[in-house]
């Protein structure tokens, strides 16, 4: 296996669930090298794919069922801070939730609606309708949630990289 | 010798701040310069880009900086040739910074080059 491919087998094994543009940014490769890789190991069963709300997501294949819509969802910024909320408070109201996330409330139903379709999420409704919301698998979604957090160390190298590229991408414009 | 001594701030043989302010110094920019150069080892491990490597090593010469200063402290190193040392590595640094400045141009789309 070339050297490339490696790390991009590994990088879809360390991080389940990463999708396209990810992995092209955090491996620095070009996008085309990246999806010539990608399809052979795709065709060798080293890595799966599924299209989830308008991304493609790689994942190992013994991650299956449940677990590859939570960790597609949870990788996304937004999912992610409304899922960490829930963890925390066991269940809430919608607009209390947006209000804490500071995000508008349409913005909370549109991804409400793809975390209710994975089963991440429940709507429970009252006699009077008002609905409230909870974690359907509290303890593997906080563990899914931590799984995916980056550690300290880990955003630190991020940003180093993210500013490094910036200084380089500066000292070189045309 | 005597110039040794002022340098590390050890005239007349009496205990002065600065006898202690060194090996502080030596530790703090040791311990800094451990951490900026094990993110930017891990940024390289991530990205495999020969601008990265650069800036890695170059990050290193802050750390050779240290390592020197402290051989020199420890008097295993004569004072010429810490003070030369030091003032290559500056140059070192430099060099290797626009190294990579310079191929972030010229590699970048095709980092790795692999045909297969």
């Amino acid at each position: 296996m070339s050297e490339t491919r490696d790390r991009i087998d590994r990088h879809v094994h360390t991080h389940p669930g990463v999708h396209f543009n990810a992995l092209v940014r955090t491996l620095d490769l070009a996008p085309g090298q990246v999806q010539y890789h990608l399809k052979r190991l795709l065709s060798t069963d080293s890595v799966v794919d599924e299209q989830l709300y308008g991304q493609t997501h790689y994942y190992p294949p013994e991650c299956n069922g449940w677990r590859r819509g939570a960790l597609a969802l949870l990788r996304r910024e937004t999912v992610g801070d409304i899922v960490a909320v829930l963890c925390e408070h066991g269940s809430a109201r919608p607009q209390w939730v947006a209000d804490e996330l500071d995000i508008a409330r349409s913005t909370l139903e549109w991804h409400l609606n793809h975390l209710v379709e994975e089963s991440v999420v429940i709507k429970q409704r009252n006699e009077r309708n008002h609905v409230t919301l909870t974690l359907a698998r509290p303890d593997e979604t906080a563990a899914v949630l931590d799984e995916i957090t980056p550690s300290t160390p880990e955003r630190m190298v991020d940003r180093f990289a993210r500013v490094a590229d910036r200084l380089l991408e500066g000292a070189n414009t045309d | 010798m005597s110039t040794y001594l002022l340098h590390f701030g050890m005239g007349h043989g009496s205990v002065s701040l600065e006898t202690l302010a060194l090996p502080s110094v030596l530790v703090l920019a040791g311990g800094a310069s451990v951490i900026v150069v094990g993110l930017a080892i891990a940024a390289f491990a991530q990205r495999r880009s020969r601008s990265y490597l650069l800036i890695a090593l170059a990050l290193l010469t802050l750390l050779a900086r240290t390592v020197v200063g402290g051989l020199a402290m420890g008097q295993l190193l004569p004072l010429g040739a810490h003070h030369l040392m030091e003032h290559a590595l500056d140059g070192v640094m430099a060099v290797l910074l626009i190294a990579a400045v310079y191929f972030a141009r010229t590699t970048d789309p095709t980092t790795g080059g692999e045909s297969t």
